[in-house]
């Protein structure tokens, strides 16, 4: 397997028992993406995009088929090794955001690092640079119900992208936002993706994000029906 | 330090939801709290009332004299065994005795009587003797021919204050006890301790009169809290270091009375466990809602990659904080509720009189067990109910919690 590749999936397939009836939502899919990669994977409702997303970041597991993230292989990983690899490896960007309502913008951005032990110091320091970087420096005392829907998920950006993750898989996350306010927040990612280096892998059938991605994966049917790259 | 934190503000979520079930909490508390007191201080009257009639906190009696008494099985180095009660502080009084079976002639009638020796004195510091009197005067402190005969002799013999009436029994030398006797008193027919033919007199005219030495059958204890009485019992076995001696606490010395006691406790426990138990089941609902609602929430802090250890804690400490502010209200209530209780107390429809004491209405006991025992089980009753919801939590697949609404 390339180095290179942060991402790699290798026949992965997801079957789901509804009922008596048997759904394939992923039929076999080789995958690789590259570290550093704004990689969109398009495609209608029910083309198994969440599906795909899920099960590259472990929150689900494949029916078969070999999952390898940041060098290794997630399927063979107990429920505690994913959830400490998940935290030390992946941010997650929602389409409905998922802040913790009972915490602060400050605290929901800081709520990773605890997870990661990081020393007090470092963590308000890294949360305040992050809140600046996502243009939320002074919102940091509210809660996510004093927020609007695109403050929110520059909340969820920045709590993504705080412990510096080596991929962010993004989940549909301009669905809920207004096309001015999604464009912005694309806008605000790639230049984090460029200015960083990291990897966003992000699930969508809006075609602004795919017009602003770098690569782009169509799902149909639960297969992969095209792989374009683009020039930055 | 953020465990505690996020607990508390999803306590403040749904704040008529957290202050239903703190109220429950508080309530159950309250009522457990207040049920206990009233318990503890009714059992509290009727064994101050049953021991301070006659028996004492303890008792201390030559080895084996409870199961066979005997004339001659008694205390014999008195002194020592009194100057030991004296130099215990748990003792705050205590009253020698003498018993013997005679046989008690008045006129053409005759009829077996139980003869009890007191010292006077020390019985009126440690019983209420006295007070069961229903006519005529009780026992001089200096020894005399006077004497109290309970009701029933009274009737066996006909007898009244100032009639004069014989006893013949046998002495301790061996000899024929053979003396005469004037009532002093009689004894009250149904408030009164002593049940049976009992003529009561002076331990120094017993002594005489049985050819007895310095000795006594009984040493009624009484000490400062009748609650520690099986400890100040031991403590007092330990003071003595005595084989020949046995000392028992009321608990062994009155075994029938205090094992009904217990068994109608114990029932008043398994009302209060009942009510325990549904205030339980209230909190349980209570948490299984809030989980319930909040199934993405968990799924969202296990895709960041919390540990279901947290999210367990952070439930039970949502469960703990909430028991915890209820166990206050509550002892803030019982406090409160204890306290009049203690004071004003329920009047009992029927008082009822015993060893000289009427007792008309039942009084909270405010002791610390009153709060403590209704904390630990509001406490562990809330912290059991939530192992479950929490469990549950902690267990979430975080791929369906997401996509629960």
């Amino acid at each position: 397997m390339d180095k290179e590749n942060v991402i790699e999936t290798k026949g992965v397939t997801k079957t789901y028992q509804s009922g008596e009836v048997k759904v394939h939502a992923l039929h076999p899919v080789d995958l690789a993406v590259a570290r550093g990669e704004f990689t969109a994977i398009a495609g209608p409702s029910g083309s198994g995009k969440t599906t795909l997303l899920n099960l590259i970041s472990g929150l689900d597991t494949p029916s078969s088929g070999k999952v390898r993230l940041a060098g290794r292989e997630i399927g063979a990983m107990s429920q505690s090794e994913l959830s400490d690899f998940r935290r030390d490896h992946i941010g997650f960007i929602f389409q409905a955001y998922n802040l913790i309502p009972v915490l602060t913008v400050e605290e929901n951005v800081e709520y990773v690092l605890l997870l990661r032990g990081v020393p007090p110091g470092e963590r308000a320091e890294r949360v305040k640079r992050i809140l600046e970087e996502v243009g939320l420096s002074g919102k940091h005392g509210r809660f996510p119900s004093q927020l609007s829907g695109g403050q929110q998920q520059r909340v969820a950006i920045a709590r993504a992208m705080v412990s510096g993750p080596d991929i962010i898989l993004a989940d549909e996350p301009t669905a809920n936002l207004d096309s001015a306010t999604g464009a912005a927040l694309m806008d605000m990612m790639r230049g984090l993706n460029e200015g960083r280096g990291m990897t966003f892998l992000f699930s969508t059938h809006d075609r602004m994000i795919m017009e602003k991605s770098t690569r782009l994966i169509a799902l149909k049917d639960g297969r992969i029906d095209s792989d374009t790259r683009r020039q930055r | 330090m953020l465990l505690l934190r996020m607990a508390l503000r999803n306590l403040l979520r749904n704040r008529r939801r957290t202050l239903l079930t703190g109220l429950m909490m508080a309530g159950g508390f309250t009522f457990f709290s207040a049920t206990l007191g009233l318990s503890d201080g009714t059992y509290g009257s009727i064994i101050d009332m049953f021991t301070r009639s006659r028996t004492g906190h303890a008792q201390i009696h030559a080895a084996g004299y409870l199961d066979r008494p005997s004339l001659y099985n008694s205390i014999k180095d008195l002194d020592r065994v009194e100057r030991t009660l004296d130099g215990l502080k748990v003792v705050k009084a205590w009253a020698p005795r003498v018993y013997s079976p005679a046989l008690a002639f008045a006129g053409s009638k005759t009829v077996g009587a139980q003869i009890m020796g007191i010292d006077p004195a020390r019985e009126r510091r440690a019983m209420r003797l006295e007070s069961q009197l229903a006519e005529g005067s009780f026992i001089q402190d200096k020894p005399s021919d006077g004497v109290v005969i309970s009701a029933r002799l009274a009737s066996a013999l006909a007898l009244k204050p100032g009639d004069e009436f014989s006893m013949i029994g046998q002495a301790a030398d061996g000899s024929i006890a053979n003396d005469n006797f004037r009532v002093a008193g009689v004894l009250s027919a149904t408030e009164s301790s002593f049940e049976g033919p009992w003529c009561l007199m002076h331990i120094d005219k017993a002594r005489e009169f049985l050819a007895l030495g310095r000795e006594a059958h009984e040493i009624a204890l009484v000490f400062t809290d009748y609650r520690k009485a099986e400890a100040d019992a031991g403590l007092v076995a330990a003071a003595l270091d005595d084989p020949k001696l046995d000392v028992e606490p009321w608990q062994v010395t009155q075994k029938e009375f205090y094992q009904a006691m217990r068994l109608d406790k114990k029932g008043g426990d398994i009302s209060n466990l009942i009510i325990m138990g549904i205030v339980a089941v209230g909190v349980l609902n209570t948490i299984l809602m809030a989980v319930l609602e909040r199934t993405r929430e968990y799924g969202v802090l296990k895709a960041l990659g919390t540990r279901p250890a947290f999210i367990f804690g952070l439930i039970m400490s949502e469960v703990a904080l909430l028991a915890l502010i209820s166990c206050a209200a509550g002892a803030l209530a019982s406090l409160a509720l204890n306290h009049y209780l203690s004071v004003a107390g329920i009047p009992i429809p029927k008082p009822v009189s015993y060893g000289g004491v009427r007792f008309t209405r039942m009084l909270s006991a405010v002791t610390p067990l009153v709060f403590l025992r209704p904390a630990y089980t509001v406490l562990s009753a809330a912290l059991l109910v939530g192992l479950f919801p929490a469990l549950k939590a902690a267990r979430i697949t975080p791929v369906k919690a997401l996509g629960s609404r």
